[in-house]
This record gives C-alpha cells, sequence and structure tokens, in this order.
C-alpha cells in the first residue's frame, strides 16, 4: 500500500524544469529514499510534496487523497510532516516551545478559552507540554529544554527538527538530508533515530548523499536525475544500475 | 502575595493616585492622552513583538475609530458607547483587510503598504467634507455622561486607565497561550510555522484586528475626549510616533505598549520649561534617540529589572518574561 502517490508531478522554475513528469510512490511505513546528484529536484519534490511549492502540473496524492494545491498548514494536518535541507527553527523560542508550538493544531480550545483561561485549556496546555518534553527526551535533548536553539550544537539543531517534525503526529515525514554536515557520533544517532520512526510506524521519505546512510536504513530507494525518475528499487538493485552509476559517476570513455 | 506584585501595585497605586494630586487640568488631559497612546502601542507590541508584522499606519485605525464613533454619535445621537463599539467593529473589518497584503509581503515591503493605508484614510477624511467636515474639524462630539453631566478629565482618566487594564489583560492571556507561541513562530520563521501546521494567516488575521481594534478605541475616546476632530491628528508622523511608543517601551514586552506610551507621551511635556518652549519637540526627539541606543530592548525590561532587584528576586532563578 502506497502511502502517498505523486503522478507526472512537474515543477517550472523559468525555463528550468525541476522536476519533469516525476511519478512514485511512498509504500506505507517504510523508509524510502530519494536521491540523485546534486540540482536532481529531490528538495522541490519535497517541497512540493508538503505544499511550500505549488506544481506547475500534476497531482499528490496522499492515503487515496488528492492534496495538490493545500496550504503547508493542511498537509501538516493531515499528517505530513517535514525538515529543511536549511535548518529552519525558531530562534526566539525556547528547545522546548520549538516542539510544543508544533503541537498548536491539537488544540481543541478557541480565544474565548484563552481569554477566560478555561479548564479546557489548562488540561490541554498540560498534555502538549507533555508530549513535547516526551519528543524532546526521544531525540536526547531533554536537559536542553529552556535553552535557546543557538546555544545547541549543530547536530543537535537537526534533531530539534526532528522533534518539531514529530509532534504533528505525522504518518509520513519528509527529512531532507537529515545528516547533512554532522559528526560521526551524530550520524550514528541521526541513522538510529531514523530507524526507530519505522518502528513507531512512521513511513519515512529520506533524502540524503551518504550512501552509507541509505544502505543502512532503506526498504526501497528512487533515483532522480534531471528532474525525472532515473530507477527504482532496493538499494541493491540501484546499485548496480549501470544507469545510476552513469548519473553519478559520468559516462565511461572507451 | 510575592514582594514583586506589592512593589508593582504600590508604582500602580501612585500611578493612579497622580490626578488627585496633580490639579492642573493641562497635566491630567496629557496624563488622559498618554492612556490612549498605551492602548495603541501595547497594539503594536502584539502586532510587531509578537507577530513580526510592521506597520507605520496605525493612525489611520486611531482615525477611522475617533470619526466613526464621532460620527455614529452625532448623527443618530446614541449613547457614547454604541459608538465606541461601532468604532472598534469598523476597525476590526478593516484590520482583517489590511492582513490581506501581510500574506505575501514583510518587512518594509508590508511596512509601505501600511504607510500608503495611512495616507489613504488621512486622505479620504481630508476630503471627505460632508462626512468628516474636512479640514476644518468635526465640532460639537458629545463628551462621555455620568448622571448627566459631562465626564471630568479626572473620571476620564480613571475610565481610559481601565479600558487599558482590559487591553494588558487580553493581550497578556492571549500571549501566554499557544496562540502567542504560534505568533512568536510566525515572527521567528514564517515558513516553518507553516510546515509545523500553524495556519500563519489566520494568526496574523487575528493580530491585525486586535491592534487595529485597540486603536480604533483609543480613537474614539478620544473623539469624546477632546469633543473637536480635526485630520492632523492622524497624519502619518502620528503613525511613527505610536511604533516610537512601542520600541522606546519595549516590543518585546508585555508593559512595553503602557511604559512606552505613557513615556513617550509625557517626555516633550516635560520638556515644555519655561523660556525654552520652542526646543521642546528637539529635546524630547533627542531623548527618544537617547533612549533607544542605551536601552534597546526598551524601558519595560530594564523597569522589570529594577523591580526585581527591589524585590530581591533573582533574575536567573525568578519567573521569565514573555520573550
Amino acid at each position: 500500500m502506497a502511502i502517498l502517490k505523486t503522478e507526472n508531478l512537474t515543477r517550472r522554475f523559468g525555463g528550468l524544469v525541476a522536476v519533469n513528469n516525476l511519478s512514485f510512490e511512498i509504500p506505507e511505513g517504510k523508509i524510502t529514499g530519494l536521491i540523485g546528484p546534486n540540482g536532481s529536484g529531490k528538495s522541490t519534490t519535497i517541497n512540493l510534496i508538503s505544499g511550500v511549492l505549488p506544481a506547475s502540473s500534476g497531482n499528490v496524492e496522499y492515503m487515496g487523497k488528492r492534496i495538490t494545491g493545500y496550504a503547508p498548514h493542511m498537509v501538516a494536518r493531515m499528517g505530513i510532516s517535514r525538515t529543511y535541507q536549511q535548518i529552519r527553527l525558531f530562534e526566539k523560542m525556547t528547545v522546548l516551545e520549538n516542539v510544543y508550538v508544533a503541537r498548536n493544531l491539537m488544540y481543541k480550545s478557541n480565544l474565548a478559552d484563552v481569554l477566560i483561561g478555561s479548564k479546557r485549556l489548562s488540561s490541554e496546555d498540560k498534555a502538549n507540554e507533555k508530549k513535547a518534553m516526551e519528543l524532546l527526551e526521544l531525540v536526547g535533548l531533554a536537559d536542553k529544554a529552556d535553552e535557546l536553539p543557538k546555544n545547541l550544537p549543530y547536530g543537535y539543531r537537526r534533531f530539534l527538527e526532528i522533534a518539531r517534525a514529530l509532534a504533528t503526529e505525522p504518518k509520513l515525514l519528509l527529512l531532507d538530508e537529515p545528516a547533512a554536515g554532522m559528526n560521526r557520533d551524530e550520524f550514528m544517532e541521526v541513522m538510529d533515530l531514523v530507524r526507530r520512526l519505522r518502528a513507531m510506524d512512521i513511513s519515512v521519505l529520506l533524502v540524503e548523499h551518504t550512501m552509507e546512510f541509505v544502505e543502512a536504513v532503506v526498504d526501497h530507494v528512487v533515483v532522480l536525475n534531471f528532474g525525472q525518475k532515473l530507477a527504482e528499487g532496493t538499494f541493491a538493485q540501484i546499485e548496480k544500475d549501470p544507469q545510476v552509476i552513469e548519473a553519478y559517476l559520468g559516462k565511461e570513455e572507451l | 502575595m510575592n514582594r514583586k506584585s506589592v512593589i508593582m501595585l504600590v508604582i500602580l497605586a501612585a500611578f493612579l493616585a497622580i490626578p488627585l494630586v496633580d490639579s492642573n487640568q493641562y497635566h491630567i488631559y496629557m496624563l488622559d492622552r498618554a492612556l490612549l497612546n498605551a492602548m495603541i502601542a501595547s497594539g503594536l507590541v502584539a502586532l510587531t513583538g509578537l507577530a513580526g508584522q510592521m506597520s507605520l499606519g496605525h493612525a489611520a485605525f486611531y482615525g477611522i475609530g475617533a470619526y466613526a464613533s464621532a460620527i455614529v454619535t452625532k448623527t443618530f445621537g446614541v449613547p457614547v458607547i454604541v459608538g465606541v463599539i461601532s468604532a472598534a467593529v469598523l476597525c476590526l473589518v478593516i484590520g482583517m483587510l489590511l492582513s490581506i497584503p501581510s500574506f505575501k509581503l514583510s518587512g518594509f515591503y508590508l511596512s509601505l503598504v501600511t504607510i500608503s493605508f495611512g495616507n489613504i484614510v488621512w486622505t479620504v477624511i481630508v476630503n471627505w467634507y460632508s462626512l468628516t467636515g474636512g479640514s476644518l474639524g468635526l465640532l460639537g462630539i458629545q463628551p462621555i455622561r455620568i448622571a448627566g453631566r459631562a465626564i471630568t478629565r479626572t473620571e476620564f482618566f480613571y475610565l481610559a486607565a481601565a479600558v487599558l487594564a482590559l487591553i494588558y489583560f487580553v493581550t497578556t492571556r492571549m500571549a501566554r497561550s499557544y496562540i502567542g507561541r504560534g505568533l512568536r513562530a510566525v515572527r521567528d520563521d514564517e515558513m516553518a510555522a507553516e510546515t509545523a501546521g500553524i495556519d500563519t494567516k489566520r494568526l496574523k488575521l487575528l493580530v491585525f484586528s486586535l491592534s487595529a481594534i485597540y486603536a480604533g478605541i483609543a480613537g474614539a475616546l478620544y473623539a469624546h475626549l477632546s469633543t473637536f476632530l480635526s485630520p492632523e491628528s492622524f497624519v502619518q508622523a502620528e503613525s511613527a510616533n505610536f511604533v516610537a511608543m512601542s520600541v522606546v517601551g519595549g516590543i518585546r514586552h508585555m508593559l512595553g505598549g503602557t511604559i512606552g506610551g505613557l513615556a513617550v507621551t509625557m517626555i516633550p511635556e516635560m520638556l515644555r520649561v519655561k523660556g525654552w518652549e520652542i526646543y521642546y519637540l528637539m529635546g524630547s526627539s533627542l531623548a527618544i534617540l537617547v533612549l533607544v541606543i542605551m536601552l534597546p530592548n526598551g524601558l519595560a525590561p530594564s523597569f522589570e529589572k529594577f523591580i526585581d532587584r527591589l524585590a530581591g528576586i533573582d533574575r536567573k532563578s525568578g519567573k521569565r518574561q514573555v520573550k
């Protein structure tokens, strides 16, 4: 079963076709790798799925429902969450608040509850703050809850972004190069975290450059080149695919 | 009750006692005006400090509120409270409309839109002669009445203080709730807020209309305080002045609007020294300049620090303010 499906998804930037007629599926409960050389359209694909960029044409279907053209917050509410290649945190909010605020979509309290300080609001606050704290524990940041994100080492900033992405309780998580710029220890930790996500029944689309990472965690790989799907299969299959080797290393001169 | 609250209450009581001690009617009138300005600056603290949206056009809401309440009460002979409510509703609607450009624009571009908005409203006030009296002004606006007589300036002071307290309460409740967290997320990174499931347009709509309502209520009260309106009170420079109040007071502090509104209104008045009157505006502008340079976070955080010291609270372990 596919949790998400794209159909002829296309995005043009002026004359450049960043994503070209892309059709692929993300199987449910699995980790799907999305790989390809620089500029092959991986990040654009994530931007199109999460609603950050509108598609020029084509469709995104999530759990059998067309979500093309949805605002990003609606996409998030439906259960798709994401991280960014360039980490985007709420820099003037504490580590805890960064995750806590991503629970806003869970609130049933309205403005009146806020103004009178209702019981419903305080119980929702309590539950959501607790959940945010649990997520910080999951990524190992519980002891940094009251710090500002700028005081965190680079790798931890990424963990915080992943915790925030998990706070919306996604069924599908889009990770855009989660290991970029990490040292060896952090790299091992993030790999472990991605594996744990699968155990939590979260489907993952993983954009990653480090083949070691991809090989170790993915169930299925989609290879992009010039915005088009070049190959698809298990890591072992695509690793031997001559077209994939050519895209990455260039054609062998005979 | 802890020592900090006691000290705050003493300061509040001392402030509220000023009109009882000082019988100079002009001083009390300026205090009334300062409280009205504090309402507008409090709205800008929510709009800019919390949500990161700029407005250099809030004199327009002040003007719309003032003329709306004046015209409604003059035309229909309804009580002032009806005029104030219609001013608030009108500003709510126009504030919602003004939030639409903020869906696409931010920073300088949004500032330009709000400046243009202010200029358009001002031009309408000056030129819609039959409705507003144009540059000649609008005369004979009914004052607020209690027991059949017009309210005194001292009574107005307490009324305005109560309205400001209500505004403070609403703003603080909102800022400390999940809505406030959402607004701060919008301020820090709008795209990340959206993809974290936050409806950023809805929050901008909320905060723009809230700040518009505050300014509209202040305008309506002003109309019935002065009983005379002239377009000069709502020129572009006033919008900039409201921003100066929120910044001098502390744009990121819940008391910033109140302290800034009071300070920036009263400082020029205190500088009207006999024989030096022609220099008072220069002096007050210089004072604002120095304050902004010396205290970039505004007066309110320093004020709170001072109170904490009086109360013997260690800043590090003390309760944190809303950042």
